[in-house]
């Protein structure tokens, strides 16, 4: 067969912001290797992403197949695409300060998180379930290594064991429930195989590799019955490390899960709803409660994963487009709110202790902003207004509603105020006056203050304006 | 070939639950991504009889993706392995437990 070469070239191009952020990753890694000044790594890293998400958004790619028929751009891609790396932006500006305290060579991080973003932005633009599969393992693979940076620290060597052994475990799931797809309908094209569902009643075997595939994509956004690491994996690797495994990671693998719902089931399928309707249930449940016993923050936030992943899953019930635009906003706040958490968290930090209710007292007072901005961050996640957390919950719940499902949206809501309770606890905590005046004197610097604040402003512009946001997905869809 | 694609299914059916079995069961770090591993290639397995029912490339094609990746988190892996043993001197997986509530 001849190759096409302006089909090639044209094909290349239409996937050039991926090939941006892959290009900075090698180059962070040659930079790396060599005695660059590490000053200049975030640098690189962020010019980068800002140029991928430039190319993203204004150079206008139709919505169009490349790569025959293995990836879509255009559209969702779109959306997507820019989420993370917008989210990976305001991460890099953040990073340098605390990948020094925590004494992490930047080159190894930035090119790793370069590395895993690329995965995401592949996986959010496949068509294809082998691209699903090897996006997210391209994600997933820098993430165990991310995880692991601290090698002095026990903590951060389990958390990456733990994440490494249960992400490989569920890639196993996710595999062969796409091999058993592919046995019943010939295909791993997700265009071809709702034709293929259009066209003929799937059998048993076709069910049984969807429930596969959608173990190994539970395991990967924490749900439960398949959550148990994400705490541990959260609160043993590097702050820094967590705020990015907990947010892009979460916002790359639920927009792959809408986007192979969306393609799959242009008819909605009952039995897919079923599933997750009880995953979604459970993660709810489970994740609100536990977190209660809680008193580390990181682990809080663990949790709190867990049980926004249950929220995020009612947006997957109803199979229409409005569950996934509200689904993509939902977790572009959510995303953005726990980076902010985590970010400060790992500002607040000392000496590698972790940061408990116990010793975040008085914090709120010794350092101003990043109490400010901890507390915004909270209150969205608690889901109560003005914040973008509470729109995201309203389109979330409002959509659940319409299609049916009023016990579990009255369900997200009584979970929401068991919610209050451990989230208030860290508020509490922050502006309580504590016995001894010792005070951690640890500046996040004027860069890093930049891009909180900056996550902040997103945080409240999604809640006191959402149009900003839900317009710029609608419009793009 | 095409009457024994029962057979073949079957059999990855039975290495993947074995994998799954070894994953659950097993202590060492090693034992069990050895487990994983079992469980990867038995989708290969299936991936290929599947491309031999359906005379169709993609199945083996993503055999080849499967087993690059295998190795990749081969690599990745065994690192971390390393890294946790050097400082605990165990790869039991029941005694690494700091983090836990």
């Amino acid at each position: 067969m001849p190759i096409d070469l302006n089909l090639l070239l044209r094909d290349t191009l239409s996937v050039a912001p991926v090939l941006i952020v892959l290009l900075s990753g090698i180059v962070l890694m040659m930079m790396s290797a060599s005695k660059v000044q590490s000053k200049l790594l975030p640098w690189v890293a962020g010019s980068g992403y800002l140029i991928s998400f430039l190319t993203l958004t204004f150079v206008t790619v139709p919505s169009a197949s490349a790569f025959s028929g293995m990836v879509n751009t255009g559209s969702f891609a779109v959306v997507g695409g820019s989420m993370i790396l917008a989210l990976a932006f305001l991460h890099t500006m953040v990073s340098a300060n605390l990948l020094k305290k925590d004494g992490i060579y930047l080159g190894e991080f930035y090119a790793l998180q370069a590395f895993a973003i690329t995965g995401m932005l592949m996986m959010v633009s496949a068509n294809d379930l082998i691209m699903v599969f090897i996006g997210i393992e391209t994600m997933s693979i820098p993430f165990y290594a991310m995880a692991g940076l601290k090698r002095k620290d026990v903590r951060s060597n389990e958390s990456a064991m733990k994440y490494f052994l249960i992400g490989a475990f569920a890639a196993g799931f996710l595999l062969y429930g796409i091999a058993l797809i592919y046995g019943a309908t010939g295909t791993t094209n997700l265009t071809r195989i709702a034709d293929y569902l259009a066209s003929q009643t799937p059998g048993a075997f076709f069910w049984v590799g969807i429930g596969l595939m959608l173990t190994g994509f539970f395991f990967k956004v924490s749900a439960v019955p398949f959550h148990f690491w994400a705490p541990d994996v959260y609160q043993g690797a590097p702050t820094v490390s967590s705020a990015f495994l907990a947010t892009g990671g979460k916002m790359a693998t639920f927009m792959t899960l809408a986007l192979v719902s969306m393609k799959l089931f242009p008819v909605p399928s009952a039995k897919w709803a079923a599933v997750v309707a009880v995953v979604a249930a459970l993660s709810m449940i489970i994740g609100n409660v536990t977190a209660l016993a809680q008193t580390n923050v990181k682990r809080i936030l663990g949790y709190s994963s867990v049980a926004h992943a249950g929220y995020l899953l009612l947006a997957l019930l109803s199979q229409t487009t409005d569950g996934y635009q509200a689904l993509a906003y939902y977790v572009f706040v959510y995303g953005i709110t726990t980076f902010a958490a985590f970010a400060v968290v790992g500002y607040l930090e000392k000496d590698g202790n972790p940061v408990t209710l116990e010793s975040l007292k008085g914090l709120g007072f010794s350092h101003r902003t990043e109490g400010v901005i901890l507390t915004i961050a909270v209150i969205s996640l608690m889901g109560i207004p003005p914040m973008g957390g509470f729109v995201g919950k309203y389109l979330v719940f409002l959509n659940a509603y319409e299609s049916g499902h009023l016990g579990l949206v009255i369900l997200g809501v009584v979970t929401s105020m068991v919610s209050i309770g451990y989230y208030l606890r860290i508020i509490l905590s922050l502006y309580t006056r504590p016995e001894s005046t010792e005070v951690i004197a640890n500046p996040a610097g004027a860069f890093a203050l930049t891009g909180l604040i900056l996550a902040a402003v997103i945080i409240l512009v999604s809640g006191l304006y959402p149009p900003v946001f839900t317009g710029w997905i609608t419009s793009l869809w | 070939m095409n009457q024994h694609i029962d057979a073949i299914v079957a059999l990855s059916a039975i290495l993947f639950s074995m994998g799954v079995l070894g994953v659950l069961t097993r202590k060492n770090a090693i034992t069990i991504f050895m487990s994983v591993e079992l469980m990867l290639n038995s989708v290969n397995l299936a991936l290929v009889a599947f491309s031999r029912l359906h005379n169709d490339i993609t199945g083996q094609m993503l055999v080849i993706f499967v087993m690059a990746i295998a190795a990749a988190e081969v690599a990745v892996g065994l690192a971390i392995v390393i890294s946790i043993f050097r400082n605990r001197q165990t790869a039991d997986v029941t005694e690494i437990n700091l983090l836990r509530w």
